[in-house]
Parts: structure tokens; sequence; C-alpha cells
């Protein structure tokens, strides 16, 4: 798999710090699972985060060492022996997805109609987190964002302007200017689609859809 | 394997923690870390009680855990921080944080690296530490804050709600020019 579109640094500095939200942290999780590439640099972004500790100054602490033992008891975890990879099942999934939602096959769509599925797995303070599951050379509505989107493509792939985004590949859209994906043929194209504010849509059809279905 | 370190460097307290059950190291661990990750949770906007919960837990974490830690793999200070940063989420949240799992069947292993692709733990942390200190101030202070830091609370009630929105530019510019700096002494695309 050639990953092209990765996550941005400042994207992946906040995740390093345990700062981002949920459905953020679900798209990250599900592209670091595919890409060794950004795995090396959150990686980095860590190193970096914890040598700022060393820069920190000090704050009195109630308890001391012998207390946290005292906590702590006896029980110390034996060296973990990572178990053999199971590689028998092939899932379409990566694990922080599958933790929600089981695998591809066990998704429950609902019909958006021109050939567009979703599914929502999670929301939280206007931070929804949904499936897209868009037919083979179907496309997407053309929209502008309110916010930020990302979408992380797990199976098939789509095209967006001269740009082409399949399994692996992030899509991260911060900008007003509106866009339209459009599935690239063969197989149908499931993506992992986060965002933090309602899509803005061009033509009068999609907003009555936009109430209904929440996008 | 651990004759050359780094200063600052506590991966060989944190083994005789783990082989040896060694208090006098954790103790020492403890009073070097456990202040400083209670400062870092105030900055993040955490109450006193809160940061010192973080603080308190990471610690009984790294004694629970300690026999996992492999100095090949990690430096102490960074595990210290991914338990740290752990449990702090977890206080917080009603819900975990995703992470990629090694052990997943999904999941896409890293490609054969050739053997001068290959920097040790130690020889990285040597660059990350350096191109830190290369850093301008403005941008290190930009690294070394929480995200929030800089913020009032009202703004950070507020920002909390859609914190992607408010990414600053800083920060990227910043995560940019320290990329320059490791690309340069690393190696293209090293990072
Ligand atoms: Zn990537
Ligand atoms: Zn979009």
């Amino acid at each position: 798999m050639k990953i092209t579109h990765h996550i941005t640094d400042d994207l992946l500095y906040l995740y390093a710090a345990g700062d981002l939200k949920f459905g953020w942290s679900l798209a990250i999780a599900t592209h670091l699972s595919l890409c060794p590439s950004c795995r090396a640099t959150l990686k980095t972004y860590e190193q970096v985060l914890a040598e700022n500790l060393a820069q920190e100054h000090v704050s009195e602490m109630s308890v001391n060492a012998d207390d946290v033992l005292a906590i702590a008891g006896s029980q110390m975890e034996p060296c973990e022996i990572a178990p053999p990879v199971q590689a028998e099942k092939n899932f379409v999934f990566p694990k922080p997805l599958r933790d929600l939602c089981g695998d591809l096959g066990d998704i429950k769509w609902s019909t958006m109609g021109g050939g567009i599925k979703q599914k929502i797995l999670h929301e939280e303070d206007g931070i929804v987190a949904r499936l897209l599951y868009i037919s083979p050379g179907a496309s997407a509505s053309a929209h502008g964002h309110n916010g930020i989107e990302l979408t992380q493509v797990v199976s098939g792939g789509f095209f967006d302007g001269d740009q082409a985004f399949e399994r692996g590949d992030i899509q991260i859209v911060a900008h007003d200017s509106p866009h339209q994906p459009i599935a690239m043929n063969g197989e149908a194209c499931v993506c992992l689609a986060v965002t933090d504010a309602p899509l803005k849509f061009r033509n009068f059809l999609p907003r009555l859809f936009q109430r209904a279905f929440r996008i | 394997h651990l004759q050359e370190s780094l200063p600052g460097d506590w991966s060989a307290e944190l083994v005789l923690v783990g082989r040896q059950q060694d208090k006098a190291a954790f103790s020492k661990l403890f009073a070097h870390f456990a202040p400083r990750i209670k400062s870092t949770m105030l900055r993040y906007g955490l109450k006193n009680e809160l940061a010192e919960e973080v603080a308190q837990e990471t610690f009984v974490l790294v004694w629970r855990k300690a026999s996992q830690f492999d100095p090949e793999k990690a430096m102490a200070s960074t595990w210290i921080f991914t338990l740290a940063r752990n449990k702090k989420i977890d206080l917080l949240r009603k819900q975990g944080r995703p992470e990629a799992d090694v052990n997943d069947p999904a999941f896409e292993q890293e490609a054969e690296q050739t053997p001068d692709q290959i920097l040790t733990t130690l020889q990285r942390a040597k660059a990350i530490k350096a191109a830190m200190e290369k850093l301008p101030e403005q941008q290190r202070i930009v690294l070394q804050k929480s995200y929030f830091a800089d913020e009032t609370q009202s703004e950070i009630a507020a920002s909390l709600k859609a914190p992607l929105g408010t990414v600053k530019s800083r920060l990227r510019l910043a995560l940019e020019k320290l990329r320059t700096i490791l690309d340069a002494d690393l190696g293209e695309g090293s990072i």
C-alpha cells in the first residue's frame, strides 16, 4: 500500500499530547494503523513532549514515592510477551474502527440516495464521526465547510479535483472552497469522515437531506 | 547495553525498577518526574487534585509495568510521558483514546529498513534534543506549552468545543522548523 496523503504535523502533535477529542483521534488512529511513516513521526513528537517535561518547573506533591508504592502494592505485571499476529482473518477495518462498529460486513447502512450510504459511529460536542459508502463512480454532493473535515479512506478510493485518495490516505479539508469527491470505478469507496460543523451545500436538495441525516 | 546515555536519561533507573523492583531507583524517578507531570497537568488546565492524581496514578503504573519497558525501543522519559498522557485521558474522558494496535491483523507493518536507515533510540533522542535546542525560542515555547496554555479559562471552555478550528498556525510553523532541522541532522525523511 502506497500512502500519499498523510496526517498534518499539527494534528499529529495534538494527538501525541492527548489533546484531541474522540472523533479526530479515531480518524488519526485508523490512519496510524495503516501508515508506518506517520507512526514514526508520532514517536518523534512523543519524544519532543517528553523532552518538554525536563523543562517543566517542580510542583509540590502531597504524596511521596513510598505512598505510591503502598497504593501500588506488590502487584507487578509480568513482562508482556506479544501474542503472534493472527492473520487468519482478513479485516477491512483497522482495530480502532472495529472496536466501535465491527468490520465492514457488520455495518447497517442508511441509504442517502445517489449511491451513497452512511452510518454515524460517534457524536460528541458537535464532532461527528461517520462511515460513508460511495458506490463505484458515484459522487458526493459538492459542499464547503464551516469547520474541519478529516476523511480517512479504508476501502476503494475517490478523486477530488486532480487528486486521488485510496485505502490508507487521509484528506484534511479546512477551507471554505467547495469540493466534490467522486468514487473511483470498480469497487465502492468506504471512508471514515469526521467533521466538527455542518457542511455547506450548494444545491437546494442536499440542504433538505441535511436535516434528515445530520450532515 | 546502557553504557552510553543522555544526560537526563532515566533508562537505567527504570530498568532497575523493572528487573529488580528497586525501590531506590523508583524513588529517584518519582522525585524527578512526578512534580513535573503535575506541573504539565496544571498547565493543561486541570485542577490541583486532578493534576496530582494524574502524577500519582502514573507512578502506580510505572511500578506495575516497569518490566515491560525496553530501553532499545524507547527512552524512559518518553515511556513515562505516554503513561501520564493516557492517564490524563482516562481521567478526563468517558471514552478512551483510539490507538493503533501492533497486534491487529489489519495493521500495516513497517517495510524492512536498510542497516544505515536504522537509528538507535539513543541516536534519535540525541538528534531530537539537539533539534529542540536549535529551535528559535518563540517556537520552542509553542511546543513546550500545552495547546491551550496561553488562553484564558473562558477561551479554553469555548475552544474545547471546536479545538481544531483554533489550531494555531504557530504550532504548524514550529513543527515545520523542527522537521527541517531534524531532516538536516538525520537525513531527509527520517522523521
Ligand atoms: Zn501517514
Ligand atoms: Zn468535504
